[in-house]
């Protein structure tokens, strides 16, 4: 018996030009796909039937984007580098120490060794109502991401609404890369691209990221930081296997300046900045910082911490990795 | 189906297959491999775990058609002949098997962190068991016997030398 009860296709091109006349091909033909890398995260998708493409077609073959170079103040991350691998490269525990760490905190060894850095900027949104079996699943009718018309989460939600899913947001190393202000090379059958990796991410939980259909991410290109340190603390019951229920990223600049990037709360990651020199004492900025993040914030209960725990653990945290970024400093 | 090529423990096969088809199944319902187990089918036990071209990885969470050309070695691709792996070896005389169902998965995991490192420390040892389920023993006993298979081929390699 097949796990997969449902049949399609699969495909793996070889180079971004065949990669491109099939995504062509499958539009043309009406043909739904998805885009699958380290598989870690469609596969669970693709066993509960949330997703029921016509054609899984695998990036595995794009051999060239399984690379991280230095070029002059950037290192350029091929997307398709697995999450063991970036952890243990030159470039990254040198110039990125912290990135190694947040992918290192990411599922298990297993999945990392699979797992790519791609599919991690790019993993679905999460809910405890639809990441589930499809026997749980049929117990309640199909919520709003599932084709249906309710959110069981967030019950006042109705169609018409701006945002009708709230599965959260949970990759643990985007909020690090959003940090240092990442771009993301892009190609589709439409041609390159560039954009912000933070305009990457959508306030939706079931549209959550702004790719176009048939786009994929090649690179992740980000700025060598010079004179700054930073920090990503994850809170989950056990260490190995959970999902953020709360994850935080700090950024400390030379100049005192620091950044704060959250994620595995909303359904997009938030990022916060405080100016040194506009607050009399660091302890304002301080404190000033972790307001802002507790007041974007909107948890519902998805995880199994309690949510006001979730909440109150933002500035801890905060503070935390402020207080390893200056304890690092002195050593 | 798909034609799929691949090495299991040694041998080359080469299977038609349907995309559908974890790797998981493939090995368990298509090479009789029912050695590597189905615990949660989705990534969350690590009892699946299989080598995959000489790292750790699971196999319920990946399309068998994905292992084109890998070089996989299962749980029955450990030992050579009779002689069984230190790992196998001392998770027998630490009593770290109970019912034996997320066994096979410890060992590939330890057979994998010992390949790299003879002479890991405690939390090496805790990250490498950490991802794998064990209902049974509450950990001590694996946790140990990891480290004696550690001292056993530590002892071979000076012995060797
Ligand atoms: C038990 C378990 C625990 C987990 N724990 C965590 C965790 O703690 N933290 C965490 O962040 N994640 C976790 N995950 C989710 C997942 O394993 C990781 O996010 C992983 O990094 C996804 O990468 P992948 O290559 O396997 O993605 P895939 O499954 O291959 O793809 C994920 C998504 O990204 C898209 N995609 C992949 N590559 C590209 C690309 N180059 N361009 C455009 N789109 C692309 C795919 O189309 C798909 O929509 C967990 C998963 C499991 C099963
Ligand atoms: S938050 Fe999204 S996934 Fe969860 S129940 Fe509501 S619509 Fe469904
Ligand atoms: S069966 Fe694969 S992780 Fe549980
Ligand atoms: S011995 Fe029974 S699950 Fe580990």
């Amino acid at each position: 018996m097949t796990a997969l009860d449902k049949e399609f296709d699969f495909a793996r091109p070889k180079t971004i030009e065949q990669l491109c006349n099939l995504v062509r091909e499958c539009q043309h033909e009406d043909r739904h796909f998805i885009f699958s890398a380290g598989a870690t995260d469609i596969m669970p998708h693709l066993k509960s039937e949330i997703l029921s493409p016509d054609i899984v077609i695998s990036l595995t073959a794009l051999h060239a984007l399984n690379t991280i170079e230095k070029r002059g103040n950037h290192i350029i991350i091929g997307t398709l580098t697995s999450l063991s691998d970036l952890s243990k490269n030159n470039h990254i525990q040198q110039h990125l120490p912290a990135l190694g760490g947040a992918a290192h905190k990411v599922a298990s060894p297993q999945i990392r060794n699979r797992a790519t850095i791609g599919g991690n900027i790019m993993v679905e949104n999460r809910c405890i109502y639809i990441n589930q079996s499809r026997l749980n699943r049929q117990s309640h009718s199909p919520c709003f991401k599932a084709d249906g018309n309710i959110c069981h989460l967030v019950k006042s939600i109705k169609r018409g609404d701006d945002i009708l899913c709230q599965a959260r947001f949970v990759s643990d190393t985007a909020p690090l890369l959003l940090l240092q202000g990442s771009t993301l090379d892009i190609i589709g059958p439409a041609g390159p691209r560039e954009i912000k990796l933070a305009d990457l991410y959508l306030n939706d939980g079931m549209e959550s990221k702004s790719l176009m259909r048939g786009e994929i991410i090649t690179h992740i290109k980000v700025k060598i930081p010079e004179n700054s340190a930073s920090h990503y603390e994850k809170l989950t019951i056990r260490n190995a296997l959970d999902f953020p229920a709360l994850g935080v990223a700090v950024l400390r600049r030379g100049n005192g300046d620091i950044s704060v990037a959250l994620t595995g709360l909303n359904t997009r990651p938030g990022v916060f900045h405080a100016t040194r020199e506009n607050y009399e004492t660091f302890d304002d900025m301080i404190v000033d910082i972790c307001q802002k993040a507790s007041d974007f914030t909107v948890t519902y209960q998805q995880d199994f911490f309690p949510r006001g725990y979730r909440k109150n653990m933002i500035p801890v945290f905060i503070r935390r990795g402020i207080n390893k970024i200056l304890e690092g400093a002195k050593s | 189906m798909k034609l799929l090529n691949l090495t299991i423990n040694g041998r080359d096969i080469t299977k038609a297959v349907s995309p559908g088809m974890t790797l998981l199944d493939f090995l368990r319902d298509e090479l009789n491999l029912t050695g590597t187990k189905n615990g949660c089918d989705k990534g969350a036990c690590g009892c699946c775990s299989v080598m995959i071209d000489g790292k750790p990885m699971l196999s319920c969470l990946m399309p068998a058609l994905e292992a084109e050309g890998a070089v996989i070695t299962t749980i029955e691709g450990i030992a050579k002949g009779n002689n069984l792996h230190p790992v196998q070896e001392a998770m027998i005389e630490m009593g770290a098997i109970q019912c034996g169902f997320c066994t096979p998965a410890m060992v590939i995991n330890g057979v994998h962190m010992l390949a790299e490192n003879n002479n890991p420390g405690n939390d090496e040892v805790k990250e490498c068991i950490s991802a794998t389920v064990c209902r049974c023993t509450g950990y001590n006993s694996i946790e140990k016997a990891m480290h004696l298979a550690a001292s056993k081929m530590r002892e071979a390699a000076r012995d060797g030398s």
